[in-house]
């Protein structure tokens, strides 16, 4: 089968590979259909990834695919099914493991990212624990999107309450695009979302995100004088992974408010400690997903809660993985999901 | 009567001033017998806080006095009491003081800060800001209550404490306090460690804890080991305001710990946000104290609990202010609390 690989930095080519091995009695074979390139992979292409930095590496942890064999104890999934998984290898032993935590495992490895190889290829072995299953109505390419949507799930449970807050998110890539939907979906009284580039904020308005900034245009305190008012805002979600979208969450939330982290960072960021202290500020840091947050995507992608086609800008065929992130590279302006389709379907 | 004024930074006098007006309805009359030095009077000391650039200041936030008279409306206490009060005027309307976090008051001034302070012979204060001392307590102890109130709310923001190991950088005060705190509210183990100073260590275990470690002679992951040895901790206090210490404690914490910021930064920290959010920690500030935390450091001294006597390491008479920071300064590492003695009893 074919396979693509991340043999170092810059450079993906395409291989074949044997065809896979024999099922063990919990596994599902999928076929994949379409994989999403995460802001992660593109780190990991530029070899900039902080903790992702171990090459050949076989990417793809978000995905969606058709199955096509399962094992003897498999119950939940049959040939035919659509079905997608969490990337997660975990110990099952450490202390966060036992406090059902196994996002933040000690051990964690994560297929495509750290740890063992991912979906980058026609077809993949996943444990039944780790797959979820996906209603027929969903698309492969929605499918594809349940991994940075279960994300946005997560980080907003992890601030706890939002009904009737008024929530900022820094970055309107598809985490950020995720986690305001989400935050609107949980009930915040108003989400703004903010970038540095309009075709992002677009998309997120064409997702139903009405309040959005450019601050190159505007300045982060105009901007939420603007939308908020006097009420200010008492969430921020940062999913830039920026200096500067830390600063200004951290200087502007009101006091005793929440600064949720997402992104990754290339360079570790200064706070100020004396806001974080003397505003008694909550910064949490957010990893992944659990199980529940891939079944409440699915959920709220079913209901069209959360909306995900304005999302993928960008198709590639398998063949050209490589030209998908020369066109990252190029067009960072004109980018969301770009949308790896291993299958024509 | 006398009143010490910080007239720029590093110039304190002492000066006459007219004994204070008639009170009002609800406020106290206090004679002033004790106050402590605390870190942040350093800093403004200095010139150095983060906050506090206006001078003149009239310090004295920890203090403890007698109660000389009391308006027709106070009910809570009598001349003769013993007592000591909390430094902060709040606006009672922004969102914080409405969902009673009034120490996060978004218009929060703090007397010996920017309003004047107590160091002066006689002093006013409203009635819902005063603490009754029982008599058992010593002045001494009762100018103590202010940072063990630090210790009581730091604490509790850590959430449940119970059965968690815990490590409180610092060794001064308030990070002494925080520890016997930690201690009190069931922690399983505590170690407290210094940059330099064995002096300091000396005075913990002599309040009680028994684990310490001086970071200048043995590593913090060795020092962590050696006291947790595979459990390591889950709740980290910052109580040193020191890069160094905020590295240690988000590199070393268990995934999903918790890290309290008191101490005060003058310069800004790095902090590793790929921990931050791959471990998805919880960094938390904590600002002061609120009246529960006052009535609490009272309750918990009382019983012993927290053990204060320790930490007093010198005296200077109120004429002698200036000394005492002289003294700071070149014996810093061999005190503690610096103790004013106001009313020469």
């Amino acid at each position: 089968m074919r396979q693509a690989v991340l043999k170092e930095p810059y450079l993906v080519t395409m291989r074949d590979v044997a065809a896979p091995r024999e099922l063990k009695d919990n596994e599902i074979l999928l076929k994949i259909h379409r994989v999403g390139v995460c802001g992660s992979d593109v780190h990991m292409y530029y070899g900039k990834h902080p903790f992702a930095n171990t090459y050949p590496m076989v990417q793809g942890h978000e995905y969606g695919g058709e199955v096509i064999k399962v094992g003897s104890k498999v119950t939940l999934f049959r040939p035919g099914m659509k079905a997608t998984a969490r990337p997660h290898i975990v110990c099952g032993e450490c202390p966060p493991c036992k406090r059902g935590q196994y996002n933040i495992c000690q051990n964690l490895k994560v297929e495509g990212c750290a740890g063992p190889e991912g979906s980058a290829q026609e077809f993949f072995i996943i444990p039944e624990e780790r797959a979820v299953v996906i209603p027929d109505a969903l698309s492969y390419d929605q499918v594809a999107m349940i991994e940075p949507i279960a994300v946005g799930a997560h980080s907003t449970r992890r601030a706890g309450d939002l009904k009737g807050k008024n929530v900022v998110v820094t970055g309107a890539g598809t985490i950020g695009n995720l986690v305001a939907q989400f935050a609107m979906a949980r009930g915040a009284s108003k989400v703004m979302i903010t970038d540095l580039v309009d075709f992002k904020l677009d998309i997120a308005r064409q997702c139903g995100i009405r309040e959005t900034a450019n601050i190159q245009k505007e300045s982060f305190k105009d901007a939420t004088k603007r939308v908020f008012g006097d009420q200010g805002f008492q969430v921020g979600f940062e999913a830039v992974g920026a200096q500067v979208a830390l600063t200004d969450l951290i200087a502007s939330v009101e006091n005793g408010g929440t600064v949720i982290v997402i992104g990754v960072y290339v360079q570790h960021p200064v706070i100020n400690m004396g806001f974080l202290g003397e505003h008694e500020l909550n910064v949490l840091g957010s990893l992944m997903y659990l199980k529940e947050d891939y079944q409440e995507a699915v959920d709220l992608v079913e209901k069209g809660v959360i909306k995900t086609a304005p999302l993928i800008t960008q198709h590639f065929a398998f063949e050209h993985y490589h030209d998908a992130y020369k066109f990252i590279e190029n067009h960072s302006d004109k980018v969301v999901k770009v949308m790896i389709d291993i299958t024509d379907n | 009567m006398r009143q010490a004024v910080l007239k720029t930074p590093g110039n304190i006098e002492i000066r006459q001033i007219p004994m204070l007006e008639e009170l009002k309805p609800n406020e106290i009359l206090l004679k002033i017998h004790k106050i402590g030095i605390c870190g942040s009077d350093i800093h403004v000391f200095h010139g150095k806080h983060p906050f506090v650039t206006k001078y003149p200041v009239i310090q004295g936030h920890e203090y403890s006095g007698e109660i000389i008279s009391v308006g027709e409306a106070v009910t809570s206490v009598k001349p003769g009491m013993k007592a000591t009060a909390r430094p902060q005027v709040v606006c009672g309307k922004c969102p914080p003081c409405l969902r009673g976090q009034y120490n996060i008051c978004q218009n929060l001034t703090v007397q010996g800060f920017v309003a004047n302070g107590s160091a002066q012979d006689y002093f006013i204060v409203t009635e819902d800001r005063i603490v009754a001392v029982p008599d058992s307590v010593s002045y001494e102890q009762a100018a103590l209550i202010e940072p063990a109130a630090v210790g009581a709310h730091s604490t509790i923001r850590a959430g449940d404490l119970r059965g968690k190991n815990v490590v409180v950088a610092g060794s001064g005060t308030i990070g002494n306090l925080i520890a016997q705190f930690a201690i009190a509210r069931g922690a399983k183990k505590v170690l407290v460690t210094t940059a330099k100073s064995d002096f300091r260590l000396g005075v913990a275990r002599q309040c009680g804890i028994k684990e310490t470690a001086n970071l200048s002679k043995e590593s913090f992951p060795e020092a962590v080991k050696r006291v947790f040895g595979a459990e390591g901790f889950q709740v980290g206090f910052e109580a040193a305001g020191a890069q160094g210490a905020v590295t240690d404690l988000i590199a070393g914490v268990e995934n999903g710990g918790t890290v309290i910021i008191v101490g005060v930064f003058e310069d800004n920290p790095v902090v590793n946000m790929g921990f931050l959010g791959e471990h998805e920690l919880n960094v938390l500030g904590s600002m002061m104290y609120r009246q529960e935390d006052y009535e609490e450091a009272v309750r918990f001294i009382v019983e012993e609990k927290i053990i204060t006597a320790p930490l007093i390491t010198s005296r200077f008479s109120f004429d002698d202010y200036l000394d005492a920071y002289h003294f700071i300064e070149k014996e810093g590492h061999k005190s503690l609390k610096v103790m004013i003695d106001v009313s020469g009893n």
